[in-house]
């Protein structure tokens, strides 16, 4: 059995907007604004599932360990 | 003034900002995976304990199946037949108490480095271990220390025992503690300490004044130990660290000499054991 199992499926849906300000003369750079939201719906993905004895009752049991959950994000960008 | 104000608006709006970054991030939460369990498995928990001082004649077998990973009721085995033989072929013979898995024998004779063979016949299969009754050192006294940790302000214990001179000796320590729903055992030899007093350590983070302990010591064979300390640290499971244990089995000395891969598992260990009962103060 040892080998046979993965972890189980993993989605996440992300989504981004990007800003382009209007052209403004006096800048010497092009600029745009990224805003991204990761992982919109908020699922706990399983980075790893560890499996233990409950320290306070005794009993076994499995534990997920999810990294990120939404995150939202901001970014610039500029060419010059 | 008006730069003050401004100044801690800002730290206020990033300190909520942080929060809430630490609050998306890093979750545990207790899940039930879809796990597949194997076929039963025969488990013979075959530890004959002798305690200094008493006769020893009572003695307890108990046979159990494996079950899947999350059941709490573990199943016991009814119907076998088990034995234990020693070096001049008298048979001590466990009687089930009918429907608990535990086989009872009443009028065994533990003597000191005597050689026993266990049989156990279940389901037309026979299964057999040889083990040499093991003795221990009695449990001397305890030391205690209240400066441990950190804030130098936990409880540290030193449980010390005599270790016989020129022979290789190994050692098993169990302590029960109210606070722990199951007892932690640790193992050592007396390769570095040879004939000395050796000590064993407890600590536990809710080890306060008035807490009883109870501590039991075993020795141990050879074989025993390292079985016992791959058990220990398979059984760990990630209570250790960050990293897993690889799931595995670990097998004792217990054969099938009818069907060599139906195995069981489990232990059948002879030995006199030491009690110490401390209360801390």
């Amino acid at each position: 059995m040892r080998n046979q199992n993965a972890l189980p499926l993993f989605h996440h849906l992300d989504v981004s907007a990007t800003l382009v300000p209007k052209k403004s003369k006096s800048k010497k750079w092009k600029g745009e604004w990224v805003f991204s939201i990761y992982n919109l719906y908020n699922r706990n993905n399983a980075a790893s599932i560890n499996f233990r004895q409950n320290t306070d009752n005794g009993k076994n049991e499995s534990v997920k360990f999810s990294v990120f959950g939404i995150v939202p994000g901001v970014a610039y960008n500029f060419k010059f | 003034m008006n730069f003050y104000k401004k100044r801690v608006f800002l730290s206020g709006i990033q300190s909520v900002l942080l929060l809430i970054l630490f609050s998306l991030t890093g979750c545990e939460k207790v899940v039930k995976v879809d796990l597949k369990t194997e076929p039963p498995r025969l488990v013979i928990d075959a530890s004959i304990n002798w305690e200094k001082g008493t006769a020893g004649n009572s003695q307890v077998i108990k046979l159990t199946t494996t079950t899947g990973y999350y059941q709490d009721a573990i199943p016991v085995v009814s119907g076998a037949s088990v034995s234990v033989t020693n070096s001049a072929n008298m048979v001590f013979n466990f009687i089930e108490t009918p429907g608990t898995g535990n086989y009872v024998c009443g009028d065994f004779v533990p003597v000191v480095n005597e050689q026993y063979q266990l049989k156990v016949i279940y389901k037309g299969e026979t299964y057999i271990a040889a083990e040499k009754l093991i003795a221990t050192p009695t449990l001397m006294d305890v030391e205690q220390v209240n400066d441990l940790g950190f804030n130098n302000d936990e409880i540290g214990l030193k449980i010390n025992f005599s270790d016989a001179a020129d022979q290789r000796n190994y050692y098993l320590f169990r302590t029960d503690f109210s606070a722990n729903p199951f007892p932690e055992y640790q193992v050592v030899d007396d390769r570095f300490e040879d004939g000395n007093i050796i000590p064993w350590f407890y600590a536990h983070e809710k080890l306060v004044q008035g807490k009883t302990l109870n501590f039991t010591h075993y020795g141990i064979s050879e074989n025993y130990s390292n079985y016992m300390r791959l058990l220990i640290g398979a059984s760990s499971g990630a209570n250790n660290g960050p990293f897993q244990v690889i799931p595995t089995k670990v097998r004792g000395n217990i054969v099938n000499q009818t069907n060599i891969q139906n195995y069981a598992l489990g232990f059948f260990r002879l030995g006199e054991i030491s009690k110490l009962q401390y209360l801390v103060k």
